[in-house]
């Protein structure tokens, strides 16, 4: 196959049509990203193209297959291979080794070339050594890793990554990113599905969809400007370009269509002036009560089996009311496990801990009223939500609980303060329901217990750049009326400005707590953890390097700008 | 202890990749080997085989390097049913009319052989249910599939496809610790918004009815699961009607022939001793 290209005329599906009259073709060794809306037919598109559904109306090629043709089948799956959402979905074996050969298998290649081609996927996709590892026992990063292997081992010409990172973090996405193109420097052709959009900055192409159409389909740079166009689209800016728009006033040097952050930190100008470092002043109002004290935890999963390790280690916590406190960590640094520590999921087993003047330890505390107190958002909505319509699910919890007051009442309070509708919603099934929205039923469900302390893990996770920030303003929301929040993510770009405290996780010890700024600041510690400094904090580094008076303090892009105009222009604050 | 581990109480169907004497076999002389053990102690009529199978079964544990207490983890769960299962043995096993009954309970009159019978139903379900753990523990899914692929090559000129069969068998297996974590997770999401789950109290049949909640959303999670993985197998090149290979190609070697030596040994001795 010398020019590889997709097309779908009059592509059509019966009613709610997911892809409409959609025309487009891709050439071989293209790495194109495909982004759009929660629910804007993204993933379908991704089904279209490797086969697994055959358009209504008109044709899909690939090279000069027509995937209508049931023939054709075998050579279009062995030509695209495709790696889906959730990764766990798709082992088919108990190990990994025999995952991985289970593509080759499938084309029938000798037993010599099999395992061949399952050692060399094992070591680009750094497996080595994990071959007889149980498949359902990997960490979400390991098991994304397995399913790469997997596709690779049946050397496809295209790769289809289906919001294959939004459940990583970001060394995850970032190893994920690298193979991508490193595959796409070989001369496969990668197509991205992706929610962020510093994501889909890194390809030579984006594509966009909106509710079923191709509305934008240009280079990242044309893509993304003007900002207008593309947040007409439920989109955003790549966090990055959003901070060079707002500080290029300041710093007319830097150029127009910053898409990495290297473009940015290289356009910085140094600091000639004489200005002194100025400190923020911040109301350091009175010390608030803590209602979560946590010290020395320790939890082992599967002790006693050879299957065992340790999630958490010695592991402190301290949450005063009513604040946000952020759990920021790589996965499997054990943020999830402390969060049903504080709920009571699972009992400790060492070390002290105290919520809500519950005795965590304590052989004779009411478990119920703890749970009451202290609500759980679960890491994937999928794990969550498990009744069928919207309505129950929300009222689940206040009727369990036996919250006083009207049920229905209680659950439509809920879901206005995550701004769904209670008529449009609560008949709908839960199966249908898109991934923002699945978010907000949960965030909703929880909400409907009324609890005092709402733990929430990765709430922010595989959601559009709307849809988080509506999650975000409503989280400020229940902050402002008084409910102490516990957020653990890995995506916390956006978040961290709402954050009062914030504890570093990594191999289930709490590396370092204290006020977001001066985290931040200390690169040392993010690194040890496997995370990446936040941008904010990256281009104040950069600054403070060029001598520019900026406390290091500052942590959002509205503190950079005042003070950046401040030194600038010398106006007193 | 955490009390939504269900992957700890599940035993049966989990592969421990230890590397013991055991673990090396081909998989076609374990499976021909643990099967004529099973079938030896289903069919034993006399306690003392089962006893002795026992001690062979402690033997095997030994070396394939399971640990006794995850076996014995694996035999808790099962054991009240088992339990019940005896005492029903107790009473419906037919006795000779002259015997007198030991004891009379509402009637119901206990006869020494029925008492015999539930010991060594009891005896017999749990040496098998060790003898299960240890075998899947020892036989990873891979091997398992290949070797009962293996064994029922001959039947292939027949027409049948044994490549089908070891791969529904593999999809089977694989499904067993995902519904346990799928259980985990949704009992979690449960209790965490008030349902009785991990709460110690209540007893046998309130503890047993709230399982009832918790099957219609583990159907429908496996349902979307298993569809997402069919899509998942396509995109992969899976066809069900092509010809398929596999990555290990097996020898029998002398080893192998003692291992299968020992277990039909040990089947014999439990099925002809008196």
């Amino acid at each position: 196959m010398d020019n590889v290209s997709y097309a779908y005329p009059d592509s059509e599906n019966p009613a709610p049509q997911v892809l409409k009259d959609l025309n487009l073709s891709i050439n071989e060794g293209e790495f194109v990203a495909l982004i759009g809306q929660n629910g804007s037919g993204k993933s379908t598109l991704g089904k279209l193209l490797n086969a697994l559904i055959i358009p209504d109306q008109g044709r899909v090629f690939i090279g000069d297959l027509d995937t209508h043709n049931s023939v054709n089948l075998p050579s279009i799956r062995r030509t695209v291979g495709m790696i889906f959402q959730r990764p766990q979905d798709e082992i088919v074996a108990t190990t990994v080794s025999e995952d991985i050969a289970f593509g080759p298998s499938n084309l029938g290649l000798a037993a010599g070339e099999i395992t061949y081609r399952v050692i060399e996927a094992m070591n680009v996709t750094g497996l080595t050594g994990f071959d007889d590892r149980p498949s359902y026992l990997l960490s979400a990063g390991e098991t994304q890793r397995v399913a790469l292997a997997g596709v690779l081992a049946m050397r496809p010409k295209c790769i289809i990554f289906d919001e294959t990172t939004a459940m990583l973090d970001p060394s995850g996405r970032e190893m994920v990113m690298e193979q991508a193109r490193a595959l796409n420097d070989q001369g496969i052709t990668i197509l991205f599905i992706t929610h962020l959009m510093e994501e889909a900055a890194q390809a030579d192409r984006i594509i966009v969809l909106d509710r079923g159409q191709i509305v934008m389909d240009a280079s990242p740079a044309e893509v993304f400007s003007p900002a207008s166009r593309i947040r007409s689209f439920g989109l955003d800016l790549p966090p990055i370009s959003l901070a060079a728009e707002r500080i290029r006033r300041f710093f007319p040097s830097i150029p127009d269509k910053i898409l990495q952050i290297s473009d940015l930190l290289q356009n910085l100008p140094g600091y000639s002036g004489n200005k002194w470092e100025q400190i923020p002043k911040k109301s350091n109002g009175k010390t608030l009560p803590f209602c979560v004290e946590i010290e020395d935890l320790s939890h082992i999963y599967l002790r006693g089996t050879p299957l065992a390790h340790q999630s958490l280690d010695d592991c402190s916590l301290r949450v005063a009311e009513g604040t946000l406190h952020g759990l920021i960590g790589a996965t499997g640094s054990g943020k999830s496990t402390l969060l049903q520590h504080l709920n009571g999921l699972i009992s400790p087993q060492s070390g002290k801990a105290k919520v809500l003047g519950f005795f965590l330890n304590s052989p004779d505390i009411d478990i119920k009223v703890l749970r009451r107190s202290v609500g759980l958002a679960f890491q994937q909505t999928e794990d969550q939500i498990f009744e069928q319509y919207v309505g129950d699910e929300i009222a689940f919890a206040a009727r369990n609980f036996a919250i006083p007051g009207k049920i229905s009442e209680i659950v439509q309070s809920a879901m206005e303060v995550v701004g769904l509708d209670f008529i449009t919603f609560k008949d709908r099934l839960t199966s249908t329901l898109s991934g923002g929205e699945r978010r907000k039923v949960a965030l909703a469900s929880v909400l409907a217990g009324q609890p005092q302390i709402l733990l929430l893990d990765e709430p922010l996770a595989g959601l559009d750049p709307i849809s988080r920030k509506e999650i975000t303003s409503h989280l400020v929301n229940l902050k402002k009326n008084g409910k102490t929040l516990i957020l653990s993510t890995h995506q916390f770009e956006g978040v961290i400005e709402m954050m009062d405290e914030i504890s570093i996780m990594a191999k289930g010890k709490d590396l370092v707590h204290g006020k977001p700024g001066n985290i931040f600041s200390d690169t040392s510690n993010l690194e040890a953890a496997g995370i990446k400094a936040p941008l904010v904090a990256s281009i104040i580094n950069q600054l403070r390097h060029l001598k520019w008076p900026i406390s290091k303090e500052i942590i959002t892009l509205d503190e950079l700008e005042s003070s950046l105009s401040s030194i600038i222009n010398g106006e007193e604050r | 202890m955490s009390n939504f581990e269900y992957l700890q109480n599940v035993s049966i169907g989990q592969y421990f990749p230890l590397g013991s004497w055991l673990h090396k076999r081909d998989p076609r002389v374990k499976l021909v080997g643990f099967s004529l053990m099973i079938l030896a102690l289903t069919l034993s009529t006399q306690i003392k085989g089962l006893l002795i199978g026992a001690g062979f079964i402690l033997l095997l544990m030994v070396l394939s390097k399971t640990p006794w207490h995850y076996v014995l983890n694996g035999l808790l769960t099962p054991l009240p049913f088992l339990l019940i299962l005896a005492m029903i043995q107790v009473f419906i096993t037919p006795h000779p009319s002259e015997s007198m009954p030991l004891v009379k309970i509402f009637g119901f009159g206990i006869h020494s052989v029925g008492i015999m019978a539930g010991i060594r139903l009891l005896v017999r379900f749990c040496i098998l249910v060790i003898l299960l753990t240890i075998s899947s523990a020892t036989l990873s899914t891979l091997e398992m599939i290949h070797g009962i692929e293996l064994l029922l090559k001959p039947l292939r000129i027949f027409g049948f496809r044994t490549d089908n069969l070891a791969m529904v068998l593999q999809i089977t297996l694989r499904f067993i610790p995902f519904l346990a974590l799928n259980a985990e997770k949704i009992a979690k999401a449960q209790a965490s918004r008030g349902a009785e789950w991990g709460v110690k109290r209540g007893n046998l049949l309130k503890r047993v009815s709230q399982f009832f909640p918790l099957i219609i959303p583990l159907f429908n999670n496996s349902l979307r699961q298993a569809e997402t993985l069919a899509d998942a197998m396509l995109a992969r090149g899976y066809a069900g009607n092509t010809k398929r290979t596999s990555m290990i190609e097996y020898r029998i070697t002398v080893e192998d022939w003692k291992f299968l030596l020992m277990m039909i040994l040990f089947s014999l001795v439990i099925l002809l001793i008196k």
